[in-house]
């Protein structure tokens, strides 16, 4: 037997499959025509152009389909050194040049883990020439991935620590698939990192509803976000985007992350200068 | 765990990957069929990966005997293989005792239980102070038969026990003791499940006995294997249940003397199978270009899970792009994800007890029927039907359930077709349309009928593949007196038919269907209750065979899967042969009128008819025989 889309679909249809919504329900409907539905798709992507969707991005393409945002804050001094005595399970010096640590935190499309996972988002600060600098990497299409973990790599050198809450766990090994992937080396092999989430349980636990950073960041720094995405609606606001949709809520993503790793910092500050 | 774990997340597995050298497979005459194919789908799978990380290891592969080893093999790994038949080890010489038992019965053709024949046999073995492995079908039959050796071997409770039981269920610590006894030749007999056969070592043995036939033939060589220590003589004994197979295969013992008449079939590009293992392959990789997934171009299955959303496709590339993980919804022992799960809510226990295909679920799950899920008896009181649930309680009932199908079949497209004897012989593609109308209550061991009950589903729909055979009326009214002595013909022939192809591709019964009806959907026909042929119309009234303007019966034998899962063309390549051994099936089958073991089970009174099911049956399959 021949395969086409239509047979396919009701083959499943017959096996159990549960019909999607597109299929159609029974074999007497019309069959889908795919060369009429791209078509469609197409003038949809280019209709939100002519209406007027919002699509715009902030930061510079620096290489196809890869943005770079960059912004800094000169409020959030640099600590004269970074204690690190907060984590014992760190293999970095005791104290640690505050220049040399790199905040950092991925956006991904999703928790499902395994090599289908990716990051479309790093964003990292750290502080250089007296301020605080957030550099974040999006990539609008799937091929800039490489060049996005290319870039960075390139911010990392021997020196650079890596900050993150919950990075050992989810970001850290997701980006080492990734270059894996990519066959690249993974820049993150081997190099020191302080998981704030450890010591923030340690120190936080049973005081608050529970560890998230966003929670912690709350009572602890203080700090209240202003129309923050939820981090489960990142993936579909990037899809979205990727399939010729509206930005707004990728924006919103972007602010997210930007919050982020500047919460990083600020908490490696906190957690730094109240070690006994 | 090659599926599920370890290719969806191969970057952690990289230095393994990278060095690979050896794939070794064990078993695989078990990858037949449904799970065969979807091996076959993992291991493009598992080469693709291997590809990406510069490896290309070697397959190793180990087959119980069947009469295809090679072609097999080379299936499964898509690559020629160089089969090694000969064993160079030395062994004692192999007994082989087809033991059918005694008919206690012969107006019913009732024999004796398979079980008290395993019994006796294993008792004598193990009194002749011979070590015995006894094979039993299910948890509850082991404890039976060990409760039975222990009453003559182990009565004295002082003396180290000579007879243990060994089964899925029991604690591990609990086996590895048993299997230290055993290999220390402390017990004498042991009862076991197939629970036993995964490389387990229980030391050597002299006899085995088969308590039941276990499927396949080459199954039943691999326990035989069990027995035959240091080059002394053993002994296997297989012991026939009163189950169809089993009576014809302990009727043929040149099946198990002369080449294995087992051919073990995959059809890897089957479409369903093929869509979920395509999935699963673009969330490991990408797919880029032109690359094949085995010999497919995947474009169309790809447009189709693009289409669903879960791949995005760019330029050359179709990447994934969904959070989900698909190697947890693709289940390698089914086509499709529609499963029904059994939940047991006796005394409110909400307990998921087995898994039903959704293929079988119309047959085995209406409300009412009797569901046996390791040998206990559950009623059926609830189908869910799109939550794809049945809610059963625990039940003693002295019955079974057996549900009344109408089938109907249209042929859609003719791929080839042949004479057959005064008959043709087809294969190509069907349009089954199967109603489960109603059920019917049967007694234990008198089989007789004692109810009914009325079934509300929807149709099942399936476009599949079949082979068929059929008669002219010019033909059928020169052989047959009436069209409904024709048509009890083509139903007696159609069992035996669906009985000698069953062992042919080593097909679980319920891959492999039956029907009998006109070939453009027309009519169909099923046995009532009184064993006779009955004609309905498309919509499952009842009709005459005499009222129609053209009468040609037609048999069916279907791939029960949509889109066919390869069993029906090897079939139809062996299509004199299946003819010729149903007849041989049935002229030598010891009843008189006709029996479950030939022709399907007849009513008493059939047999002082002037011609019996069983004649009809053979003219049938006379009048089909091509040489
Ligand atoms: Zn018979």
């Amino acid at each position: 037997m021949s395969i086409t889309l239509d047979r396919l679909q009701r083959l499943r249809a017959q096996a159990g499959h549960a019909p999607s919504p597109t299929a159609p329900a029974s074999p007497d409907d019309a069959p889908i025509d795919l060369p009429f539905l791209k078509v469609l798709m197409q003038r949809r992507a280019l209709r939100s152009h002519l209406d007027g969707i919002d699509r715009s991005l902030p930061g510079d393409e620096i290489a196809p389909g890869l943005r770079l945002i960059e912004s800094t804050i000169d409020w959030l001094d640099a600590p004269d050194v970074v204690d690190t005595r907060f984590d014992p399970r760190a293999t970095c010096a005791i104290e640690l040049a505050p220049q040399d640590v790199l905040a950092f935190d991925t956006e991904t499309t999703g928790l499902a883990g395994g090599t289908g996972t990716r990051a479309f988002m790093i964003g990292a600060a750290d502080w250089h020439q007296h301020r605080v600098r957030i550099r974040q990497l999006l990539i609008t299409q799937l091929s800039a991935e490489a060049a996005m973990l290319d870039c960075f790599a390139s911010w990392l050198n021997d020196a650079t620590v890596l900050v993150s809450y919950n990075g050992k766990s989810y970001d850290a090994p997701l980006l080492a698939a990734r270059y894996r992937l990519s066959r690249m080396k993974n820049p993150l092999a081997g190099r020191a990192h302080l998981d704030l989430l450890h010591p923030s349980r340690r120190r936080w636990r049973g005081h608050y509803e529970n560890c998230r950073l966003a929670t912690i960041e709350r009572e602890v720094l203080g700090v209240v976000r202003e129309d923050d995405l939820p981090g489960s609606e990142a993936p579909a606001a990037w899809l979205d985007c990727l399939r010729g949709g509206g930005a707004r809520n990728l924006r919103r993503v972007a602010t997210h992350n930007h919050t982020d790793v500047v919460s990083l910092l600020r908490l490696l500050r906190h957690l730094s200068s109240t070690t006994d | 765990m090659l599926h599920q774990a370890i290719l969806p997340h191969h970057t952690k597995w990289a230095q393994f990957f990278e060095q690979l050298k050896y794939v070794v497979i064990d078993e695989v005459h078990t990858y037949r069929g449904v799970f065969g194919s979807h091996v076959a789908n993992l291991m493009r799978r598992l080469k693709r990966i291997c590809a990406f990380y510069g490896s290309s290891p070697q397959f190793i592969l180990c087959s119980a005997t069947i009469g295809n080893p090679a072609e097999h093999a080379a299936a499964l790994i898509e690559a020629p293989v160089h089969a090694i038949t000969d064993s160079g080890a030395p062994v004692g010489e192999k007994h082989v005792l087809l033991w059918n038992p005694p008919v206690v019965n012969p107006d019913l053709g009732l024999r004796a239980s398979a079980r008290s024949q395993s019994n006796r046999i294993a008792r004598l073995a193990i009194k002749a102070k011979l070590k015995t492995l006894v094979f039993a079908p299910s948890r509850t039959m082991v404890e039976v038969l060990t409760k039975y050796l222990k009453d003559v071997f182990d009565h004295d409770p002082r003396k180290p026990a000579r007879v243990r039981a060994y089964r899925g269920g029991y604690l591990p610590t609990e086996r590895r003791a048993v299997e230290r006894e055993m290999r220390a030749g402390q017990v004498d007999g042991i009862v076991a499940t197939n629970a036993l056969e995964l490389g387990v070592d229980i030391g050597a043995l002299d006899v085995v006995v088969l308590n039941g036939y276990p499927g396949t033939i080459a199954a039943t060589w691999q326990r035989f294997g069990r027995a035959g220590r240091r080059q002394r003589p053993s002994l296997g004994v297989l012991v026939a249940s009163s189950d169809p197979l089993d009576q014809y295969l302990v009727r043929h013992p040149e099946f198990f003397r002369d080449a294995p008449p087992e051919h073990a079939r995959i059809a890897p590009d089957q479409a369903l199978i093929l869509l979920d293992h395509i999935r699963c392959a673009a969330f490991e990789l990408p797919f880029v270009g032109r690359e094949a997934f085995g010999p497919i171009q995947p474009a169309p299955y790809l447009e189709v899970l693009a289409e669903s959303g879960v791949v995005h496709r760019e330029g050359e590339r179709w990447e994934w792009i969904a959070d989900s993980y698909p190697a947890n919804a693709v289940s390698l022992r089914s086509v499709a994800d529609g499963n029904f799960v059994v939940v047991d809510r006796t005394d409110g226990r909400q307990q998921i007890i087995a898994e039903v295909d959704y293929s079988a679920a119309a047959l085995t799950l209406y409300e009412g029927a009797i569901h046996m899920v390791q040998s206990t008896p559950y009623q059926v009181e609830r189908l869910d039907w799109s939550g794809r649930k049945a809610y059963v309680t625990r039940t003693q009932v002295d019955y079974y359930t057996d549900a009344i199908d109408y089938t109907r079949l249209k042929v859609l497209e003719r791929f080839d077709g042949d004479a057959s004897g005064l008959g043709q012989a087809q294969h190509g593609e069907v349009h089954v349309v199967r109603r489960v109308a109603g059920y019917k209550k049967i007694r234990y061991y008198t089989h007789e009928n004692i109810g009914y009950g009325p079934v509300n589903l929807p149709d099942q729909e399936l476009h599949t593949t079949a082979l068929w055979w059929q008669l002219s009326q010019p033909v059928l009214d020169e052989a047959f007196s009436s069209r409904q002595d024709a048509l009890d013909g083509f139903l007696g022939a159609s069992v035996a038919l669906h009985l000698v192809a069953t062992v042919q591709v080593m097909a679980d019964a319920r891959d492999l269907q039956k029907a009998v009806g006109s070939g453009d959907g027309a009519w169909f026909a099923s046995t009532d209750t009184r064993g006779r042929g009955t004609l309905r119309a498309a919509d499952g009234s009842s009709a005459g065979a005499d009222a129609l303007a053209q009468f040609q019966p037609t048999v069916f034998l279907y791939d029960a899967y949509p889109g066919g899962i390869g069993l029906s063309e090897p079939l139809y390549q062996r299509r004199t042969e299946l003819v010729t051994q149903a007849q041989a099936l049935v002229s030598a089958c010891s009843c008189t009128a006709g029996c479950p073991a030939c022709i399907g089970p007849v009513l008493a009174t059939d047999e002082s008819r002037t011609t019996t099911p069983k004649q009809l049956a053979l003219r049938v399959l006379r009048l089909l025989d091509a040489r």
